[in-house]
C-alpha cells in the first residue's frame, strides 16, 4: 500500500510540474495531492524521501538540510501548500536578498531561484 | 494508508484544475515580493537563548509576518521554523483572555473581573504570610519572562514579602553553567561572544544538539566549517549521534555521564603532550580541590590526572571511544589555539553538572584558550531571558539583582539601600530552590505560591510527584500565561497575560547581550502586561498586610502607562542603579540606547558611550573590558576580577569521575535520556498551536538503537512501554542510529499523559547548583503494542455551563489521594 501511495505522490508532482509554469512566483495557491489525518501527520521528508529522492537528496545535502530548514518553511503545509513558494517565504531569513532582488537594475521577475538551484541552493547555478 | 488509483486520479483532476484557476491571494505581498504590511516592529525571538533580531509585521494591528534583522549581530537575518512563526499564535482562539478563579480544584473555573481576581490574590497571600509566615509563600518564575518582570517579582518577594523564596526555571537548564562559571572564573557567564565563532578553528560541542536546540548559531558553526573544511575541525561529543553530528569530524559516544573521565583524560593527554600554556597557567592561575577550595599544585593536578589516562578512560566511557579518539580530540582542542567550545543541558541536567562544567573550563584554561578572538567556554542557555532576567537580575533563591549572593550581608544591605527600604528586611538565608520549592509544596510548607510564564508540571522532573503538592486544595496556585497548560489544570487563579510584542521589554541572551523588544500591538482584550499586574497586586498586598514598605517597593512605577513607560521605569531603576558598578554593569543602556541599537548591548557598559557601541565583546581583557582596563596596574593582558575569586585568578579544578545517581541494572538495563527537537518549544503549549509545527513534530517518540530494537522486537512506530522506578509512559518507537546502544532518548515537549516523559525522570539534583538531572536515569522498555494512530495533544479549556474546565484526560482527583 505504502508503494503505492508514494508512486501516487511522484505521478501527482510531475504531473503539478507540467502545470507549474503558468505561476507568478507562488502568488498562487496549491492543493497537495489529498491524504488521510494520519498520513499528515508525516513529515514531508518522511515521505518525500521515497517519493522524490533526487529533490530530497539535493535538500538534505544542502546548507538548508543540514542547518534544518524544512520542506514547510518554503513550501507551507496542507492549509497553506505552494509549489513554487511565494518570495515572502525566503524573506524571513533573506529580507536583504529579497529586497535587493527589486532593485531597478535586477529584473522584476527575478527570483532567489533564478540564480540559486533550487533545493540545493548552492551559490549559483553550475557552480 | 495508501489511496486509491480512481482516488488518485480525482485528486489529481482537482489538482490540475486548481492549478490553471490559481486561487489568487490578494494582499499578501507588497510590489516587492515582501508581505504587504503597515509597519515592521523590531524585537527578539521569544524562544531559546540565541537572541536572534526579528521584526514583526503589523497589519490593521495585527500581527502577519516575521522577518529576520540583516544587520543583528546574532542571527544576521537568519531565523528558525519557530522564529519565523510565532505570530500565528498570537491571535490563537486558545489565548487567555479572562482572569478565571476557582475556590476548589475539583470545580471549573469562574470568570471573574480583574479587581476581583487581583483582590483574591493579594488575599491568599496575605494570609499565609500572616498565618504562616514569610517563608510560605514563593514566586516562581521563567527565563522567558522579560528582565523587568523578574526583577520587579523579585523585589516584591524579597523587599515586600521578606522571603527569598525566589525561584525559575533556569534553575532546571543552566544552573551547573552558572556554578561552574563561578567556580573556574569567579564569575558568571561567558568570556566571550558568538564573534568568536567565525574566528575559532577547532569546535568542541559536547552535551548539546544545537543543530535543533539553536539552530540559527549551529548555522554559523556550520557555514564556518563547511566553507572551511581542511582547516576547521568539529568534535561533538553526546551518547547520541544527533542533526548536530552531521558536521562533525569527530563523534565521541560514550556511556551518559562518564564524559568527566573523558574531559579528565583530555587533560591528562594535554599536559602529556606538553601543549598547555605554561605562561598562562604561571599568570592567570591556580589549582584548587575540594569543597573548602584548598589550593593545590600543578604537579597535584597532574597526579590527580594519572587516574584518567586514555586507556583508563576509555574503558570507563565504552561506546565508541578509544584512547587514540581522546588523543586525537585532545590535540585538535589544545593545538588550534583558537578552540570554542559549547555545551547545554547534557553537561549541565546532571548531579555532577557543575563538575562537569569545570572541567570543560579546565581544558580552556590549561591551553590559555581564554580571552583572544575565536576561543572560548561556552555555555549555551536554553530560553530567551534566563541569562539576562534571571541569573543577573535576581531571579533565584540565592542570588539578588546583579549577581549579589543573598549571603553576602554587604551586597544585601546595598540592594536594601538602593531600594528605599529599611535595612534587614531581605532574609540573608537563601530561599528553597526548585525542588525543594515543589518539596516544600508537597510538604505543605508553602501556602501560596505565583507561578509566571512557565509549566512545572510538565517540566519538572519526577513531575507526577509535585503535581500532587499542587493538586493540594491547602495550596493557592496562580498561574500567569497566555495558553492553557499543565500547571493551570493545578491552578486557583489563572491571569491571561500578555505575549512579547504585546508589551515592552528586555531579553538577554547567551552572549551578555540585552536587546529590547517595542510594544507592537494589543494584548487580547483583557490579557494584562504582568509588571501592571505585579503592582496592582503588591498595592492590594500592602494594604492587607497593613506594611507599608510592600506598597514602597513597587511605589516608583504606581499609575505609570503599562505599554512603555512602566517597563521603562523598571529598567531604569534595574540597570541604572542596582546594575550600576556591578560586573554586568547595564547602566549605559537605558531604553534610548537600546532602541538606537540593531541588536541590542553586551555588558560591562557602563556608560552610555559604551554601550552605543555595543558594550563588551569580551570580557577581562584589558583594552577592550572597561572595568578590566580601570583596575589593571601591571603590563597584564587580563584582569580576571570576578567578585568570587578573591585572588583573581582563574581556577582548574580537580574533580574525579562519579557517574549519575541512577544507573542501569538488571532490573532497569537502559539508560533515559530527554532532549527537544526543533520544531517544538519546551512544553509545546504556544508552538503546539502553530498548524505547520505540529504537523512537523506531532508526539513525543522514543529513539532506540536498532540493535536494541531488534532484540527487542520492536519496530518503527511500535508503541513502546518506558518504565522506570517512578512509573510508566507508552510512546511511539523510532529506531534510529541515534542513542548508542542501551540508551533511549525521548522528546520531552509532549503533554499528553501517556507520553510526557518528566512524569518518569528522575528528580536528583546536583549538590551544588540543585540542577536536576533529567539527561540520566536507569529505564526497562518493551514493545506495548503495534503501531497504532496516535493523536497530538495539546491542552484547552472550554466554556461548560458550570463554568471554564480544561479539555484532558488528568484528573486532579487522582492527584488529591494521599
Amino acid at each position: 500500500m505504502k508503494s503505492k501511495f508514494i508512486k501516487s505522490v511522484l505521478w501527482s508532482v510531475i504531473l503539478i510540474g507540467s502545470f507549474s509554469a503558468i505561476y507568478a512566483q507562488g502568488t498562487v495557491k496549491d492543493e497537495h495531492p489529498e491524504l488521510s489525518p494520519e498520513e499528515k501527520m508525516m513529515t514531508c521528508r518522511g515521505c518525500h524521501k521515497e517519493a522524490t529522492p533526487e529533490i530530497y537528496n539535493e535538500w538534505y545535502n544542502s546548507r538548508h538540510g543540514i542547518d534544518n530548514v524544512r520542506c514547510f518553511q518554503c513550501h507551507g503545509t496542507f492549509s497553506d501548500f505552494h509549489k513554487t513558494p511565494p518570495i515572502s517565504k525566503c524573506a524571513a531569513c533573506h529580507a536583504k536578498e529579497v529586497l535587493n532582488l527589486h532593485v531597478p537594475e535586477n529584473s522584476p521577475n527575478k527570483t532567489c531561484w533564478s540564480c540559486h538551484p533550487v533545493h540545493s541552493f548552492r551559490v549559483h547555478k553550475g557552480k | 494508508m495508501g489511496i486509491t488509483r480512481r482516488e488518485f486520479i480525482k485528486t489529481t483532476a482537482a489538482l490540475t484544475a486548481a492549478s490553471m484557476v490559481g486561487l489568487k491571494l490578494p494582499g499578501e505581498l507588497d510590489a516587492q515580493g515582501m508581505p504587504e504590511v503597515d509597519k515592521w516592529v523590531r524585537g527578539t525571538c521569544r524562544f531559546c537563548g540565541v537572541g536572534c533580531r526579528v521584526e514583526m509585521g503589523i497589519k490593521n494591528g495585527k500581527p502577519v509576518a516575521i522577518r529576520g534583522v540583516p544587520n543583528a549581530k546574532t542571527n544576521f537575518g537568519f531565523l528558525c521554523m519557530k522564529g519565523m512563526l510565532f505570530y500565528k499564535f498570537m491571535r490563537h482562539p486558545d489565548r487567555l483572555t479572562k482572569p478565571l478563579y476557582r475556590k476548589k480544584k475539583t470545580e471549573p473555573f469562574k470568570e471573574i473581573s480583574w479587581d476581583k481576581a487581583l483582590d483574591i490574590a493579594a488575599n491568599e497571600f496575605a494570609k499565609a504570610i500572616k498565618k504562616y509566615g514569610p517563608n510560605s509563600v514563593a514566586y516562581y518564575g521563567s527565563g522567558q519572562a522579560l528582565t523587568e518582570e523578574t526583577y520587579l517579582f523579585q523585589k516584591i518577594f524579597r523587599g515586600g514579602l521578606r522571603t527569598n523564596n525566589v525561584e525559575g526555571n533556569p534553575r532546571l537548564c543552566m544552573a551547573s553553567a552558572v556554578g561552574g562559571y563561578i567556580t573556574s572564573f569567579g564569575a558568571d557567564e561567558p568570556m566571550g561572544a558568538y564573534e568568536d565563532i567565525e574566528k575559532a578553528l577547532t569546535f568542541f560541542i559536547i552535551g548539546s544538539n544545537m543543530a535543533e536546540a539553536h539552530p540559527v548559531l549551529f548555522r554559523r558553526i556550520m557555514n564556518r566549517k563547511l566553507n572551511n573544511p581542511d582547516i576547521v575541525k568539529v568534535i561533538n561529543a553526546d551518547p547520541r549521534v544527533s542533526p548536530t553530528s552531521r558536521i562533525a569530524d569527530l563523534h565521541l559516544q560514550f556511556k551518559p555521564g562518564t564524559d568527566l573521565a573523558l574531559l579528565n583524560a583530555m587533560a591528562y593527554v594535554i599536559i602529556k603532550e606538553n601543549w598547555h600554556n605554561k605562561d598562562f597557567l604561571k599568570n592567570y592561575v591556580t589549582f584548587r580541590v575540594g569543597k573548602e577550595k584548598k589550593e593545590v599544585t600543578f604537579d597535584d593536578y597532574v597526579k590527580h590526572l594519572e587516574n584518567y589516562t586514555p586507556e583508563k578512560a576509555a574503558k570507563i566511557c565504552g561506546g565508541n571511544i578509544t584512547p587514540d579518539k581522546i588523543r586525537l580530540a585532545a590535540k585538535w582542542f589544545a593545538t588550534s589555539g583558537r578552540t570554542m567550545s559549547f555545551w547545554t543541558m547534557g553537561l549541565n541536567q546532571r548531579t555532577r553538572g557543575v563538575w562537569a562544567n569545570n572541567l570543560v573550563n579546565n581544558l580552556h584554561i590549561l591551553t590559555g584558550q581564554l580571552g583572544i578572538p575565536g576561543a572560548d567556554s561556552f555555555s549555551l542557555t536554553g530560553q530567551p531571558n534566563a541569562c539576562g532576567g534571571v541569573r543577573e537580575g535576581g531571579g533565584l533563591c540565592h542570588i539578588l539583582p546583579a549577581h549579589r549572593p543573598v549571603v553576602n550581608d554587604k551586597l544585601r544591605h546595598e540592594v536594601e539601600r538602593l531600594w528605599g527600604i529599611p535595612e534587614g528586611r531581605i532574609p540573608p538565608k537563601p530561599g528553597y530552590h526548585t525542588i525543594a520549592m515543589f518539596q516544600a509544596i508537597n510538604d505543605g510548607k508553602i501556602k501560596a505560591i505565583w507561578i509566571h510564564t512557565t509549566s512545572p508540571a510538565q517540566s519538572l522532573p519526577n513531575a507526577d510527584k509535585y503535581r500532587h503538592g499542587l493538586a493540594r486544595d491547602d495550596v493557592f496556585v496562580v498561574v500567569t500565561d497566555i495558553f492553557p497548560t499543565k500547571t493551570t489544570e493545578l491552578a486557583n487563579l489563572i491571569l491571561p497575560s500578555a505575549f512579547l510584542f504585546e508589551k515592552t521589554g528586555v531579553y538577554g541572551c547567551s552572549e551578555r547581550r540585552s536587546q529590547l523588544t517595542l510594544k507592537a500591538v494589543d494584548p487580547p482584550p483583557e490579557a494584562k502586561p504582568e509588571l501592571w499586574i505585579a503592582v496592582e497586586w503588591a498595592k492590594r498586598l500592602s494594604k492587607k498586610l497593613k506594611d507599608p514598605i510592600v506598597y514602597k517597593v513597587v511605589e516608583p512605577f504606581d499609575g505609570k502607562e503599562p505599554g512603555f513607560e512602566l517597563p521603562k521605569a523598571v529598567w531604569s531603576e534595574y540597570a541604572g542603579k542596582l546594575t550600576k558598578g556591578r560586573d554586568n554593569d547595564l547602566s549605559g543602556a537605558t531604553y534610548e540606547v537600546l532602541m538606537k541599537r540593531p541588536d541590542g548591548v553586551q555588558w560591562p557598559a557602563p556608560t552610555q558611550e559604551i554601550a552605543l557601541k555595543g558594550g563588551t565583546y569580551k570580557k577581562f581583557v584589558r583594552g577592550i573590558d572597561p572595568i578590566a582596563t580601570r583596575l589593571a596596574k601591571g603590563n597584564e593582558k587580563y584582569v580576571f576580577y570576578g567578585e568570587a575569586h578573591k585572588d583573581h585568578k582563574l581556577w582548574i579544578w580537580l574533580r574525579p569521575y562519579k557517574g549519575a545517581a541512577e544507573e542501569p541494572d538488571a532490573e532497569y538495563p537502559f539508560y533515559l535520556s530527554t532532549g527537544r527537537v526543533i520544531d517544538q518549544w519546551h512544553t509545546s503549549s504556544m508552538t503546539g498551536r502553530i498548524p505547520e509545527l505540529l504537523q512537523s513534530a506531532p508526539y513525543a517518540y522514543v529513539e532506540i538503537n536498532p540493535r536494541d530494537a531488534m532484540r527487542l522486537g520492536i519496530k518503527p512506530n511500535d508503541i513502546v512501554e518506558i518504565e522506570t522506578r517512578r512509573g510508566k509512559v507508552h510512546i511511539p518507537a523510532k529506531i534510529v542510529e541515534g542513542p548508542m546502544e542501551g540508551m533511549v532518548f525521548v522528546y520531552w515537549y509532549d503533554m499528553d499523559e501517556d507520553r510526557m516523559i518528566n512524569r518518569v525522570t528522575k528528580d536528583a539534583f546536583d549538590p551544588g547548583s540543585k540542577q536536576p538531572e533529567f539527561k540520566i536515569c536507569a529505564a526497562r522498555i518493551r514493545k506495548y503494542s503495534g503501531p497504532k494512530p496516535l493523536k497530538p495533544f495539546i491542552v484547552r479549556m472550554k466554556k461548560t455551563r458550570k463554568g471554564w474546565v480544561h479539555i484532558d484526560k488528568f484528573n486532579i482527583k487522582e492527584f488529591q489521594k494521599k
